[in-house]
């Protein structure tokens, strides 16, 4: 074998390890009628602290959601909203989808139509975690997860992201990119 | 060579299942008053302990710049009881800060530290051994990610004895409003 062969696997490897697939099935945590439907934040593309609604305009619209988990305290997080997603073609990407940002230490006012106060946005965000936690064994920020819709506003999982901060540009354009490959967005 | 390949993809198939635990970073966190011991009237000062493993970090509970605000830790003293808590938390001394996306100086504490606040024991306060509990919102990361912040229930313990002694004129507002008296 080769130097470069096994570079090449490694690669490999490497890359299947951070969008591994987990295929599977779920259901979101129930729409909250406060949210609002959509807010302009990370590189100015529309996102939604929804994921119930989401899933029903993504079936319209025949695309995948993008979920980014992420948190006001998780500086992480922050760098790659405004290093990577604001890139022109990552950006491009992102917008192929249906975007989620769900936070999960406190949810931020302005996802709400009102601000319901501090002990229902840290609700909210404890609701976001559980729901990472069980569906997608991980607790970390960020995590970035594509899902597609499926019957009965449930969802299957394509992907998961677990670089955290984003330092294989490559590898996460690539994951945004395989879902949309597929002909079916 | 397919032997290898197999079973190098099943190596990370196996290594991506096992990544599903979350990070436990936090070696410890405490709260312990000093001194342990003090009559009323007295100043103590409450210290929570943070040890965090190497190569991950914490936050002040205020940060300096605007765009850093979020990234704090929140500790909440109880307002009600015989320990009067005065005077602001005290961040630890060995700060170290960094740029970071549009933060120019974004302060952090690698390891952990320990936090302080002083308080002053009520003078009413009555002798015996007392538990005071604080709630510590704890941020941490490393260089790529961050664990969503867990807010843990921490105790301290104090043994009030002997005659009480005047309030340090400092604090003695703040005691005061805090019996209700302002």
């Amino acid at each position: 074998m080769t130097k470069i062969t096994s570079l090449a696997l490694v690669t490999l490897i490497s890359a299947l390890a951070l969008a591994a697939p987990p295929d599977k099935a779920g259901q979101p945590p129930p729409s909250d009628p406060a949210l609002k439907a959509d807010i302009k934040a990370a590189g100015e593309l529309t996102w939604s602290g929804d994921l119930a609604s989401a899933l029903k305009l993504a079936a319209d619209k025949k695309q995948p959601i993008f979920i980014d988990f992420t948190g006001v305290t998780c500086t992480n997080c922050k760098i790659n909203e405004k290093n990577v997603f604001a890139r022109p073609e990552v950006k491009d990407l992102l917008g192929k989808y249906v975007r989620v940002q769900l936070y999960a230490d406190t949810v931020p006012a302005e996802f709400y139509k009102n601000d319901p106060g501090e002990e229902k946005r840290d609700k909210d965000a404890e609701v976001n975690l559980e729901f990472m936690r069980k569906q997608f064994d991980k607790e970390q920020l960020p995590l970035y997860v594509i899902v597609r819709p499926a019957e009965q506003n449930s969802f299957t999982t394509v992907g998961v992201y677990d670089e955290g901060r984003i330092n294989k540009v490559d590898a996460f354009i690539a994951f945004l990119k395989k879902p949309l490959a597929n002909g079916r967005e | 060579m397919k032997v290898f390949v197999s079973s190098l993809v099943a190596l990370a198939a196996f290594g991506g299942a096992a990544a599903a635990e979350a990070p436990k970073p936090v070696q410890k966190v405490e709260a312990r008053f000093e001194p342990a011991a003090a009559r009323p009237g007295e100043v103590v000062t409450l210290k929570i302990d943070v040890k965090l493993d190497a190569g991950w970090h914490t936050y002040p509970t205020v940060q300096k710049e605007k765009a850093a605000r979020s990234y704090v830790n929140k500790i909440t003293f109880p307002t009600e009881g015989p320990i009067i808590f005065v005077g602001s938390v005290i961040d630890p001394p060995d700060a170290k800060s960094k740029a970071e996306a549009d933060i120019e100086e974004l302060i952090y504490y690698p390891g952990g530290g320990t936090w302080e606040r002083k308080a002053v024991v009520s003078p009413k306060a009555t002798a015996g051994e007392n538990t005071v509990k604080v709630k510590f919102r704890l941020s941490v990361c490393d260089k790529n990610v961050c664990l969503p912040p867990e807010t843990l229930e921490l105790e301290a313990k104090l043994k009030v004895s002997g005659s009480p002694v005047a309030v340090d004129l400092k604090y003695k507002d703040e005691v005061e409003k805090a019996l209700g008296g302002k």
